[in-house]
């Protein structure tokens, strides 16, 4: 096998061609500068977006005139530091027992989650220097239940797009907790379905990813038929992948754990 | 309006553009050739892996930290390359461009150039992900935990679909394949 290695090695390394990096950070930095001015544009603001950092845009978004020699003029602006500063007193004026997501950068600024007593998620947006509700979810459970609990909420890329989904885990049902996952993935915000199953699924597995900047994550979920019962029913693992084609979860491989017939 | 000093603004600006550079000096070439592999079109892997590192430098400036830009910017563009209607699009821009260039190499001499694309036939008959799996061990080097790591599968998968792709590509290029079990005589 080593031999075939170093073989594969050698030639697949013959495959290379030189590539030219002439103009590359050039071209880079010019998609880099349109994906934040698209941000800037779809948050609605003449003037708007200046992160720490910024010091190009900055000077192309101000006059010469305007800036002292030493300070550029950073326009108060829909920062992801400045949404996170202000999330937490906007989330206390929400109803109680409301449970609030962390603040993920996107394509129209930063946005949050919001879930409750009601079976919905609500998202939001800040623009102009506040958090407005843009639109609402409906779930199969709420996302608080009285007495019981409450869901949680964990941010990861599971798209692979490079922005962060927002995964709204451990909803409480009678027999199983579950989930969904609120993205952007494509420009339009929406639960991802997981193939046929619609948007809600009982998760396992998604936890440990959520707390690493990484490129795309296997969605692991388990459901139990409840045939003739629960507690002898069968039991499916499944391991899901975006697909970008369809824009949801496929699923790449399934696990099935039969009762024994003595258990029937 | 806030005013911050100009200086701390270059500092931090010029740090991630430094990473950029690097990146661009030292991985760009590797990364392009590895992503060209699987999506079978250099055109596309070179529009998607520009896509990906603007992202990556997006996220830096937004404070986010990334584990390994390569890995990182690996998967993000293979996940770009994906996509039909930008594939298409990234060629046509990419096709442009490298006709202005005229840089697209050739192999020197006629058996590598018939070498390579004998490897590269070899590489269509993979399965996408094993042939993603092969680009990163054999291409870029990464060590099974790293390609593990980079399509977040599990280790076992990994070591599974190099296993199979082994076999395929022994095959196909005429190779010894140890992963047989030998013949009884």
């Amino acid at each position: 096998v080593h031999d075939l290695d170093e073989r594969l090695e050698q030639l697949v390394d013959g495959f290379a061609v030189p590539v030219g990096t002439d103009g590359v950070l050039e071209r880079t930095r010019t998609k880099m500068l349109r994906r934040r001015r698209q941000r800037q544009i779809k948050v609605g603001g003449a003037l708007v977006a200046v992160v720490a950092g910024s010091t190009l845009a900055v000077a192309q978004l101000l006059p010469a005139a305007d800036r002292r020699p030493d300070e550029l003029q950073v326009v108060d602006a829909p920062t992801l530091s400045k949404a996170r500063e202000a999330w937490p007193g906007f989330a206390a004026t929400l109803p109680p027992d409301t449970v609030a997501s962390p603040v993920v950068e996107s394509a129209e600024g930063p946005v949050a989650v919001t879930g409750g007593r009601e079976p919905q998620l609500r998202r939001y947006r800040f623009h102009d220097n506040a958090w407005t509700e843009i639109e609402r979810f409906e779930t199969v459970l709420p996302f608080v239940v009285d007495r019981t609990g409450a869901g949680r909420f964990a941010v990861a890329d599971v798209t692979g797009d490079g922005e962060d989904e927002i995964l709204a885990l451990d909803f409480i049902g009678a027999d199983h907790v579950g989930g969904s996952i609120v993205s952007g993935d494509g420009g339009r915000w929406r639960l991802l379905p997981f193939a046929d199953n619609g948007t809600y699924v009982t998760f396992l597995g998604l936890e440990e990813r959520a707390t690493r900047s990484r490129v795309g994550s296997t969605v692991t979920n388990r459901t139990n038929d409840c045939t003739p019962d629960c507690a002898t029913g069968t039991t499916y693992q499944d391991h899901w992948r975006f697909d970008r084609r369809t824009g949801g979860f496929v699923s790449v491989q399934r696990e099935v754990w039969a009762p024994d017939a003595g258990d029937r | 309006v806030h005013h911050v000093s100009k200086s701390v603004l270059i500092e931090e600006e010029a740090l991630d553009e430094d990473e950029i550079r690097r990146f661009v000096e030292s991985e760009y070439a590797r990364v392009v050739n590895a992503v060209a592999l699987v999506c079978d079109s250099r055109a596309a892997a070179e529009d998607a892996v520009e896509e990906a590192l603007a992202r990556a430098w997006l996220r830096l400036r937004r404070g986010q930290s990334i584990d390994s830009l390569v890995a990182w910017v690996t998967a993000v563009a293979m996940n770009e390359a994906r996509g039909g209607v930008r594939r298409r699009m990234a060629e046509a821009r990419a096709q442009r461009r490298l006709a202005e260039q005229a840089t697209l190499a050739a192999p020197d001499d006629a058996s590598a150039g018939a070498r390579a694309h004998e490897v590269r036939a070899a590489l269509r008959l993979l399965p996408r992900r094993q042939r993603e799996v092969t680009v990163l061990r054999y291409f870029l080097r990464f060590t099974i935990a790293e390609i593990a790591e980079s399509l977040d599968v599990d280790q076992g998968t990994v070591k599974t679909s190099l296993h199979r792709a082994r076999r395929t590509l022994a095959a196909a290029l005429g190779e010894p394949d140890a992963t047989k079990e030998p013949s009884c005589a």
